[in-house]
């Protein structure tokens, strides 16, 4: 299918996700997309849209148009070609080129990955590819949006983590009853620490929203719909529907198939080089030097990489870096970078705490640097903090008796 | 019983603006009282000669301290709420009791320059005149007794020589152990300016420690602490030596010149010696004698760092024998000028209420005086000689000698030197009688009977400044509760105990009649010749006593009206009408540093408080200067080998302070001007408001041999770092909260508007529910806010009840690891507080407003660091930084302070 007259090389890319949407930006920042011939491969059918807003479209704050970012006039604006519905089956390496699913084949130069990844199913007992909501692109929160709100029995969302929460609050705001069933002793353990998971936990109990935490999920029961669910304690919960959102794992069997190598990701090296010479990946699919990711900041710094690579050739690399994340439910605001509970025994913490008003701060000290931070109900300073992170900036004795209050205090302090 | 707590009542008066005296110090201020509400707005009173309507910081907050917190309303009798019969019937039978099985002599009154002229006169006559003992002696023995003392050896009366008009007249003004821009904020104001007008005078300060008084001084002379009398002896034989003293004066209007002449060149006739003695530098030394010899209009200003000595009544005659031998003394602007520290020391010295006094400026050693007060009197039982000064006096009730002691306004378990030995004393005695207006005072609590009292405001009579102008206080307040006034107590209990038409008055202007009689009585000239007499004012009708002016004795019928320049016919109050000069050997101080006493403390006052801050905590402004007692020390002490253990301190560490009869714990400060090895502290931190600063526990009972004054200036100490766990303040709406956990750390109560402060301090780990036990924190009302910082101990605590502040709590190791407390305690009175504000109590300041610092002029609440920055950007003299600031424009008191900033920018 090669055009003759071609001279530009053919960029192509799998996936049209958070990934490539925020490389196709940069390229056009840097007017790179001009120097190559780009087409995305897209499995889904829909327009670029931020997967990130799924939450509120949920939660029934925003329609799906309005999340939508990268519609056929993007592509057509900036002459880049893009093919919806087109899942790749497989690559060939020698061949330089891609057969989708429905057998067609596109040529390519330089080919980028960035599949995402796919929630993690719990396979326990009952369960099967109908039973199990998950939540991650637009047709599962279509799924999601058709449960019927008349039926009184919950909801239960496997996994109290920050998907997990934006779901069961999305479902709460659809009107329905929704349990939470989390494995650890507090929701959000990955960012929050006790106290604040307690704080957080009562906050959105007030919401509407039901927790059972150390408890596991055993076995789905069903007739013809979901109708109840089992814990490993024996335990028996009503419930009509299921949603799993114990984590994700990247999509990697069609680059395994393809013979890159892989481990928990596609393996890339700090130019986001695969064992491919002509393959570059990146996003949730990746493994870099360890790490898989399931958050946008580092994706985007890899999409920067990429970007500046194709134009000027690879002096560019990506570095692991911590990132701060938030949970996007209406009215409550929790911020948290880095291990919220340190296992350094040199860490020192400072906590400032407003019971009444759900404010929580607290900011860890290594070696008189910002280690990691929890803000719960007041944020506004979350950034000066992760900032004072990234510069891994020295806190003065003196300074640090404000710090956890707030930059307002912090530079007057300094003054 | 308690009835319920009244506010403020006035009293129905024709003229709404009532004209009275500042209950403070010696200065006595004219205030005027606009009663037409209670919001009682004050002002100076334009017309008083004291002040010509200024006022100081003190004067102008008094209206703050008349709140009813903390009175006493009626009388306790053992315990128990009683009526006042009952309570008079129980002193008048517990005196007649002590006085029929032990006599006249186990019986003492402790009475207070705070009475008014007429309640110390009923009490005088009652105790010497019916119960036959002169036990009776007062707190002014404490300040100026040596001053007295000083006074009648050279002019064989207690007659102050000149006027407050005499500094405006000065050329040479010396101003001896007296921080007056702090102790005499009006006088030190008015020489001030006198000196800017008049850039020609000078002014020399004479004082161990540079204080705020110095900034006006041409020269400071910190010499030795006790060699001001060796220096007035050098400078009386260098006089000598020059042939520059009035020859004609010393032959013809005194006597004993030779023998004093000699003591002063034997002792210090040397200058070079006289300046190493006194560790002054030689130029200075003569600097000063060259002013004194030229400048014949020479006044010296002396108070209790010259009387509060073991050898003050030699302190003041050295300086006397100066002004004798010079004649500069009963002449404009010249003399020796004692001023006295409380407002009516002088009308207690008028009527004699001391134990070494008669009456109206007679005394017990001429036999025909005792007789002609008896007579005047119709004494019943009259004393015959001298009683007990204080500190004997309550030696006498320690060994038993004293078996009922009446107390009137004055708080001596804090105010005496040995001060624990006093209240052990008292604890020990068998009837404490205790007049006060304030129910819990470290005295109140050793009494049996406790009296309510009337305060400033609710009493009429009337009281003597230090230049002897008697101005009246006049009520425009209802007395509270079964409140009444110190006169009307005394009389009731005579009359009571059997003294029914001797003490039958109806008002103090009765009382008032009798004393101007008595001034009078016999004193033609013919009889006696004395000093203190009123007789211009016998026929005074009651109108004219209610509309007193104020009015400088002798008022005679030869000058009716203010002001006979006393002695200016030279003619003094001795048998043979010439002064007497004494003969000085001067003595430094008793006890001396040694290994185990190295430094030596000196007392004093603070700028904004008052003796034992009975009045003076109830006007949180005035406690804002200095909110804590703190121990000054010179920075170079700080690293002294004389400090245990070898340990730095550093501004902020508490410390203890030990002399050999005990200890008291405070916080220190660095102050250069200071001697090395001097330390300062101040007298007035009381166990109401201190756990352990009473700083006269540490001061030896030494008395100055003729005075009884007490050396309370002087005592030598230990100083140990106390080690703390942590520091910490608190903040409680709750008046009544105590820290019980810290009853043997440290402590300081500061009663703020909405609020009491706490300075905390202690060894021991602090416990959260020391503080939160009253919080019912299940509750859903009740609310915390904290921040922790659990490696450095640092934790902060709010606490609030229904969304409004209830409390809050900082501690820290280390003191600099606290935040301010002020911003924070003005949240106390919102009811509701923003989610800013909840955050930023946790850093004691709103990110939104300024730290203002240390609190520098009380009166515009102007604090350090807007000074700091009105002076960086570009208010670079006094004038300009009240312009943009409004510093130092009403009261001036902090101008020393301003000085020193403006002065630190160079
Ligand atoms: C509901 C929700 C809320 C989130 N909120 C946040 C948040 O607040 N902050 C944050 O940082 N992150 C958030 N995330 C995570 C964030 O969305 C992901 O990190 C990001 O989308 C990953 O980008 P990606 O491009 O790697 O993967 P994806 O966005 O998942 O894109 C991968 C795309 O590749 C397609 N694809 C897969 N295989 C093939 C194939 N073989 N052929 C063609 N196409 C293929 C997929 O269909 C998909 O469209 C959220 C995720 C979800 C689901
Ligand atoms: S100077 Fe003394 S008398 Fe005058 S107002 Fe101040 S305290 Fe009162």
């Amino acid at each position: 299918m090669r055009v003759a007259t071609q001279i530009k090389p053919d960029l192509l890319i799998i996936g049209l996700g958070m990934a490539t949407m925020k490389l196709l930006d940069e390229m056009v920042e840097l007017n790179a997309h001009k120097r190559f011939n780009v087409q995305v491969l897209s499995a889904e059918s829909e327009a670029g849209y931020n997967r990130i807003l799924l939450s509120h479209v949920l939660a029934g704050q925003q329609s799906l148009a309005q999340i939508t970012t990268h519609d056929q006039a993007w592509f057509d604006q900036h002459g880049i070609s893009v093919h919806f519905s087109q899942k790749v089956a497989q690559i060939d390496t020698q061949k330089t080129k891609v057969i989708t699913k429905s057998d067609a084949v596109f040529q390519y130069d330089k080919l980028v990955l960035a599949t995402g990844s796919q929630a993690v199913r719990l396979p326990v007992k009952g369960a099967n590819e109908q039973n199990l909501l998950t939540f991650r692109d637009v047709q599962d929160v279509q799924r999601l949006l058709t449960i019927p709100p008349q039926n009184p029995a919950p909801v239960v969302v496997v996994g109290g983590g920050l998907l997990g929460l934006e779901a069961a609050y999305g479902l709460v705001k659809q009107g329905h009853q929704v349990t939470v069933l989390h494995r650890s002793d507090r929701i959000l353990s990955q960012q929050l620490d006790n106290e604040a998971g307690r704080m957080l936990q009562n906050q959105l109990e007030r919401l509407g929203i039901t927790f059972r935490l150390n408890s596991q999920l055993a076995a789905i029961q069903t007739e013809q719909n979901v109708n109840g669910v089992m814990l490993d304690d024996g335990t028996h919960l009503d419930a009509k529907a299921l949603v799993m959102a114990v984590g994700i794992q990247p999509n990697i069997e069609l680059a395994q198939r393809s013979g890159l190598l892989c481990k928990q990701g596609v393996l890339v090296d700090q130019q986001m080089q695969t064992s491919q010479a002509d393959i570059l990946a990146l996003g949730e699919c990746v493994e870099f030097d360890g790490h898989t990711y399931g958050l946008v900041a580092p994706i985007y710094r890899q999409a920067k990489v990429i970007a500046q690579n194709l134009l000027k050739d690879g002096s560019r690399v990506f570095a692991n870096q911590i990132s701060s994340t938030q949970l996007k439910v209406s009215g409550i605001h929790v911020v948290s970078f880095g291990s919220p509970v340190p296992s350094d025994s040199t860490a020192q913490t400072l906590v400032y705490q407003d019971k009444k008003q759900g404010v929580y701060r607290k900011v860890v000290l290594v070696s008189g640097r910002v280690h990691s931070a929890v803000l719960l109900g007041q944020i506004q300073d979350a950034q000066w903090l992760f900032n004072l992170y990234l510069q891994q900036t020295i806190i003065s004795a003196h300074q640090r008796q404000s710090l956890v209050l707030g930059q307002a205090y912090y530079e007057r302090n300094v003054a | 019983m308690k009835p319920p707590l009244p506010g403020l009542v006035l009293k129905r008066l024709n003229n709404q603006t009532t004209r009275t005296t500042c209950p403070y110090c010696g200065v006595g201020c004219g205030i005027e009282v606009d009663a037409s509400n209670t919001n009682l707005r004050m002002k100076g009173d334009a017309q008083h000669p004291a002040n010509w309507g200024k006022l100081c910081v003190k004067g102008s907050a008094v209206g703050e301290t008349l709140g009813m917190e903390g009175r006493l309303l009626q009388p306790i009798v053992n315990g128990e709420a009683v009526d006042t019969d009952t309570a008079v019937a129980a002193v008048a039978d517990g005196l007649n009791r002590v006085l029929a099985q032990y006599g006249s002599d186990a019986i003492g009154f402790y009475v207070s320059g705070q009475l008014l002229t007429e309640d110390y006169y009923v009490a005088n006559k009652l105790i010497k005149g019916f119960i036959g003992t002169a036990n009776i002696d007062t707190n002014s023995r404490l300040c100026m007794a040596s001053a007295v003392a000083g006074y009648k050896r050279a002019f064989g009366s207690d007659t102050v020589p000149c006027s407050y008009e005499d500094l405006n007249q000065a050329d040479l003004l010396i101003l001896v152990g007296s921080n007056a821009a702090w102790t005499h904020p009006i006088l030190y104001q008015q020489m001030a300016q006198a000196k800017r007008d008049f850039p020609h005078k000078k002014v020399v300060v004479i004082d161990p420690r540079r204080t705020a008084t110095c900034d006006f001084a041409d020269l400071h002379l910190a010499i030795t602490p006790g060699s001001d009398a060796l220096l007035f002896n050098g400078l009386l034989a260098y006089l000598a030596n020059q042939h520059a003293l009035d020859q004609d004066f010393i032959v013809q209007h005194t006597q004993g010149f030779a023998e004093a002449l000699a003591s002063a060149q034997q002792s210090a006739g040397d200058l070079n010696k006289l300046a190493q003695a006194c560790g002054i530098c030689l130029d200075d030394l003569t600097r000063l004698c060259s002013w004194v010899k030229n400048t014949p209009k020479m006044l010296t200003f002396y108070s209790q760092g010259v009387n509060q000595s073991s050898s003050g009544v030699d302190k003041s005659n050295a300086i006397i024998n100066l002004h004798l031998a010079t004649g500069r003394i009963g002449k404009i602007g010249a003399g020796p000028f004692s001023i006295t520290g409380q407002p009516n020391a002088m009308g207690g010295r008028e009527v004699g209420g001391l134990a070494n006094q008669l009456a109206a400026h007679m005394d017990f050693n001429q036999p025909e005086s005792i007789e002609r007060v008896a007579r005047f009197w119709q004494a019943q039982n009259m004393a015959q000689q001298n009683g007990l000064k204080a500190v004997d006096l309550f030696e006498a009730v320690d060994n038993g000698q004293i078996k009922a002691i009446w107390i009137m306004h004055t708080n001596p378990v804090v105010s005496m030197p040995d001060a624990d030995f006093v209240r052990q004393a008292l604890e020990k005695c068998p009837l404490v009688i205790v007049s006060d207006n304030m129910a819990d005072t470290d005295t109140t609590r050793v009494a049996d009977i406790v009296l309510p009292a009337a305060g400033w405001g609710e009493k009429d009579g009337t009281v003597t400044n230090s230049d002897r102008t008697i101005s009246r206080q006049r009520a425009f307040l209802q007395a509270p509760g079964l409140v009444q006034a110190d006169w009307w107590w005394i009389t009731q209990v005579a009359q009571k105990m059997g003294f029914k038409t001797a003490f039958n008055y109806q008002s103090p202007y009765d009382i008032f009649k009798e004393h101007v009689a008595l001034s009078a009585f016999e004193n033609d000239g013919v009889f006696s010749r004395r000093d203190f007499n009123l007789s211009g004012w016998l026929n005074l009708s009651a109108q004219q006593y209610d509309d007193l002016t104020p009015t400088a004795w002798p008022i005679t019928a030869q000058n009716p009206q203010r002001n006979a320049r006393m002695f200016s016919d030279a003619a003094f109050f001795t048998p043979n009408q010439k002064a007497n000069f004494i003969a000085i050997q001067p003595k430094l101080p008793l006890e001396m540093p040694s290994e185990n006493y190295p430094f030596v403390l000196n007392t004093g006052r603070y700028r904004d408080q008052w003796h034992t801050m009975t009045r003076t905590a109830k006007a949180d402004r005035l406690l804002q200067h200095r909110r804590e007692p703190l121990l000054s020390l010179h920075p170079l002490d700080c690293y002294s080998d004389a400090l245990q253990p070898g340990g730095q301190i550093k501004a902020g560490d508490i410390v203890k302070v030990s002399s050999r009869l005990g200890e008291t714990l405070m916080r220190v400060e660095f102050d250069d001007g200071l001697q090395p090895g001097q330390v300062f502290a101040p007298i007035h931190w009381t166990s109401v408001y201190a756990s352990n600063a009473r700083i006269d526990r540490l001061i030896p009972a030494v008395v100055d041999p003729i005075s009884g004054q007490p050396e309370s200036k002087h005592a030598v100490v230990n100083i140990e770092l106390w080690a703390v766990n942590h520091h910490a303040w608190f903040l409680s709406s709750d008046p009544n909260w105590f820290p019980s956990a810290y009853q043997n750390a440290y402590w300081i109560k500061v009663p703020q508007q909405h609020t009491t402060l706490w300075f905390l301090a202690g060894q021991h780990t602090l416990n959260l529910t020391d503080f939160s036990a009253e919080f019912d924190v299940q509750s859903s009302s009740v609310e915390c806010i904290s921040y922790n910082d659990n490696a450095m101990q640092v934790g902060r605590y709010a606490w609030l009840k229904d969304g409004q502040l209830q409390a809050i709590l900082c501690f820290a190791p280390r003191l600099d690891d606290l935040p301010a407390s002020d911003w924070v305690a003005s949240l106390f009175n919102q009811t509701e507080l923003t989610p800013a504000q909840r955050l930023a109590m946790m850093a004691g300041r709103d990110a939104g407003i300024e730290d203002v610092g240390n609190m520098i002029c009380s009166c515009f609440q102007v604090g350090e660091n807007t000074l700091r920055k009105a002076i960086k950007q570009g208010a670079y003299s006094l004038v300009e930084l009240g312009k943009v600031t409004c510093a130092g424009t009403n009261c001036g008191s902090c101008i020393p302070e301003l000085k020193q900033l403006l002065a630190e920018r160079i």
